[in-house]
């Protein structure tokens, strides 16, 4: 890790996408995760299709060891539908997706979109049979009199191909739209969340899942709040969370009832008054909710804050992160353009000590726990030298404005980062900058 | 006011109107809506940022409320919620199913009219385009918008089998979905299964049923998902046999290829394969070749547009090969180990840029 006082000076390693003046809407990435060894890294885009990378082995054992990956595998998760019930377009764009912790060769991951999970394995084959007797080499049929010896096939190297094939699909048990799939930590269930609805599945049954948590009132003039996010606890197989958009979290044990709908706790800071504005509830709806790694504090992220929260403490957050105060005052503008409702997404580091998240104009920010540091970084193509560090970027808000800082106004709202990855055990990290997924690691 | 500079982001009203904004440009007080709605209809000119176009945001929210065009909600008197606030998103869809289905059902019958009046159109004269005139719809807010979704068309399509989508890093490029089975003759249904079963949507499902893959040759130990059966419910036409060209993210650039000023890992996109090919990103519609062995015409080639389509490259040949023949699909595995020498950079005389199969088939 880091020797100076933790802090992490990130370097560009990687950038993956092409630049294009109109991005088709379909490049647009709309997660990132990686797997639970960092060995793997899946995005998935609004076209509906998973691209997988596979660290590179050469720069993993290089010394100092570099983040690189290349692409491993790629395929088509979901297409788009159509509701006929509701008379409504579903989106193939994938919302989430989820590794499975790898038991023996195979990967498998979770991908959703709104309506609809699929389990994808993900293979290698390297090996092909070769010798049959009824075909010759280039599989037309050999002539019968030809053939007068019996030779048994064997087994021959092959080109490396992954293959990705879908075990499982878990549909039609969502009316409204999925926003978050969670493994639990025994492996053989999950949780999907929609905007009213959590349910429970098991892996292997595809035609049942158990409704946890329902918050559809019977009258739905009454709907005031609806679920953003939700998360399993990395440890406890019968703990998980769930965010609204009212900025309440609330924590469910499912040992107490089968439906979870009364909360074992329930985490919410009071208001500070101060700030009180007609935006005050919108910003403050919860776009991401995350465990640490220990499982003993979880991240939530609303629109101008990251928060770190103790489990064992439900009245406030135990640390308040400001990821860009300085777009408090446009909030009206932020709302004209619809930029107010964009959810980010926030990752732990792997040893919980730093968080991160996104911004605006391909900004985003990184806190140090520990040393309450922050920093902005953009991620870019200006890539001066390689194993440069980053250089922190600053926003400046007043008249001044120093020569490297950038003003408000100039930023590019269409430049959101919404989804970011950290490895679990190493400082390198995945950005999606629109269509492109930028890597940084470390400099150590 | 607000209108004085595109890049000027401040829209809190003019000082004149009493409210002051504070250090941090609030509103104090809830009842403050009003306030909002004046600012909202002061602020329309003024673009947050100079180089925004907001076409994301608008799109998913078109998408997100309804199939049709938000045009049309004048006549229905369904004022859309602005917010992309899912609150009332909610509210908005469970209210207004009605409607959205009228419309709908509107769509799907000026879509079946145009079809069904290819015949009729003719070069416009004076005469006939007034007679002809009546057909279309009058309201130019009512756009024409032809679901090209193939599930409309020919409803769901019975969910059959697991299609396998392979990949070969290597090459970094999909390749055709060999079926890996041990028999070297496979059945003579097979041969349909090679396709896209999304080509087929409107053939008849027993047509393009093909027995599921074999797995018995996974040779470790199979995973705890390989027992049961193939999903019966798996819900999807994914013609992706077809689609052979890399995804936009295969495009890297790596420090290290700074470092030693080694070629970009990319894989090129200058080259293609002749013929008609989508010009990068994947977002255009080619005509398939398949679709010339099939009488389906006009669904298909309505489906495949819908298909954010992968050129087929020379594999496709095979393909087709195979199809006429009952060979199998093996074919496959001898040229795959010569395509193990060919570099991603290296292009035959045809143009071919990722999986040069036959050259001269081409």
């Amino acid at each position: 890790m880091a020797g100076n006082g933790g802090e992490i000076q990130w370097c560009f390693s990687q950038v993956k996408g092409s630049v294009e003046e109109e991005v088709a809407d379909a490049d647009i990435i709309s997660c990132v995760e990686f797997n639970s060894t960092g060995e793997l890294l899946a995005t998935g885009d609004k076209g509906g299709r998973v691209v997988i990378f596979q660290r590179d082995r050469a720069s993993k054992n290089a010394v100092p060891s570099r983040g690189e990956y290349n692409v491993y595998s790629t395929f088509q998760s979901h297409e788009p539908e159509f509701d006929y019930l509701k008379s409504l377009e579903i989106e193939e764009k994938i919302n989430k997706i989820r590794w499975l912790r790898q038991t023996n060769r195979n990967h498998f991951l979770l991908s959703t979109n709104d309506k609809t999970i699929k389990l994808w394995k993900v293979a290698e084959r390297d090996k092909r049979p070769e010798g049959y007797n009824l075909k010759d080499e280039a599989g037309m049929v050999r002539d019968s009199a030809n053939i007068t010896a019996l030779r048994v096939p064997i087994f021959q190297p092959m080109e490396l191909m992954v293959e990705a094939s879908p075990k499982r699909v878990f549909a039609n048990a969502h009316t409204y739209h999925i926003n978050s799939i969670s493994v639990n930590s025994d492996q053989e269930t999950y949780l999907s969340a929609d905007d009213l609805r959590i349910n429970l599945w098991n892996l292997e049954i595809t035609d049942q899942s158990f409704n946890i948590v329902d918050i559809k009132p019977a009258n739905m003039e009454e709907l005031t709040e609806v679920i953003t996010a939700a998360e399993f606890h990395p440890q406890q197989c019968s703990t998980f969370v769930y965010s609204s958009s009212k900025g309440t979290i609330r924590l469910c044990d499912m040992r107490d009832q089968a439906l979870c709908d009364k909360h074992a706790k329930m985490f919410e800071e009071p208001e500070d008054p101060t700030n009180r504005s007609f935006f005050s509830e919108i910003i403050s709806s919860i776009s991401d909710v995350k465990f640490s790694h220990n499982g003993r504090y979880m991240m939530t992220r609303d629109y101008l804050s990251v928060k770190v929260w103790d489990l064992a403490m439900e009245s406030r957050p135990v640390e308040t992160y400001q990821v860009h105060e300085y777009l408090r005052s446009k909030l009206c503008s932020l709302y004209e353009n619809d930029c107010i409702f964009d959810k980010f997404e926030c990752s732990w580091s792997g040893d919980d000590r730093h968080i991160m998240t996104g911004s605006y104009n391909n900004f985003f920010r990184m806190f140090d726990r520990d040393s309450k540091r922050d920093s902005t970084l953009e991620a870019c193509r200006d890539i001066t030298k390689p194993r440069t560090v980053l250089k922190p970027r600053k926003v400046c808000v007043g008249g001044k404005r120093k020569k490297d800082e950038i003003s408000v106004d100039c930023l590019d709202f269409n430049k959101k980062i919404l989804h970011t990855g950290w490895h679990p055990l190493e400082n390198i990290i995945a950005i999606a900058a629109t269509n492109n997924l930028y890597i940084f690691c470390s400099k150590d | 006011m607000s209108q004085a500079s595109a890049s000027n982001m401040e829209v809190d009203p003019p000082s004149s109107s009493g409210v002051q904004p504070s250090s941090g440009g609030t509103l104090k007080r809830s009842n403050s809506a009003p306030m909002i709605n004046m600012l909202v209809a002061t602020s329309q000119s003024v673009e947050v940022s100079p180089s925004s176009s907001f076409k994301p945001a608008d799109a998913s929210r078109l998408r997100r409320l309804s199939s049709s065009n938000m045009g049309v909600n004048a006549a229905s008197n369904l004022p859309a919620p602005k917010s992309t606030d899912r609150v009332n998103q909610i509210k908005h869809e469970e209210n207004n199913i009605t409607d959205r289905e009228t419309q709908h059902e509107k769509e799907v019958h000026y879509s079946w009219q145009v079809t069904n009046s290819w015949d009729g159109l003719s070069l416009a004269t004076p005469d006939s385009v007034m007679s002809e005139s009546h057909r279309r719809p009058r309201s130019f807010s009512e756009s024409l918008h032809i679901m090209t979704s193939p599930s409309l068309l020919c409803g769901s399509p019975s969910p059959t089998r697991i299609i396998k989508q392979c990949f070969s890093p290597s090459m970094r490029a999909p390749v055709k979905n060999t079926t890996f089975t041990p028999s070297p003759s496979p059945s003579p249904t097979r041969k349909s299964f090679i396709r896209c079963s999304g080509v087929f949507r409107s053939l008849s499902p027993i047509a393009t049923q093909a027995p599921p893959l074999k797995r018995k040759l996974e040779s470790d130990g199979g995973d705890r998902f390989d027992y049961l059966s193939p999903p019966k419910k798996f819900h999807t036409g994914p013609s992706t046999p077809d689609r052979n060209l890399p995804h936009p993210l295969a495009h890297s650039i790596s420090s290290s290829s700074l470092e030693e000023s080694s070629p970009e890992q990319t894989v090129p996109r200058s080259c293609l394969p002749p013929g008609p090919h989508p010009r990068p990103p994947l977002a255009s519609h080619p005509p398939h070749p398949h679709h010339h062995h099939h009488a389906q015409s006009h669904s298909s080639t309505m489906h495949h547009q819908h298909h954010k389509a992968f050129m087929p490259v020379a594999a496709d040949l095979t393909d087709i090969h195979m199809a006429d023949s009952e060979t199998s699909e093996f074919v496959e595995h001898t040229e795959m180990s010569d395509l193990g020498k060919h570099a991603i950079g290296e292009h035959t005389s045809q143009g071919g840029g990722f999986t040069p199969i036959h050259p001269d088939r081409v």
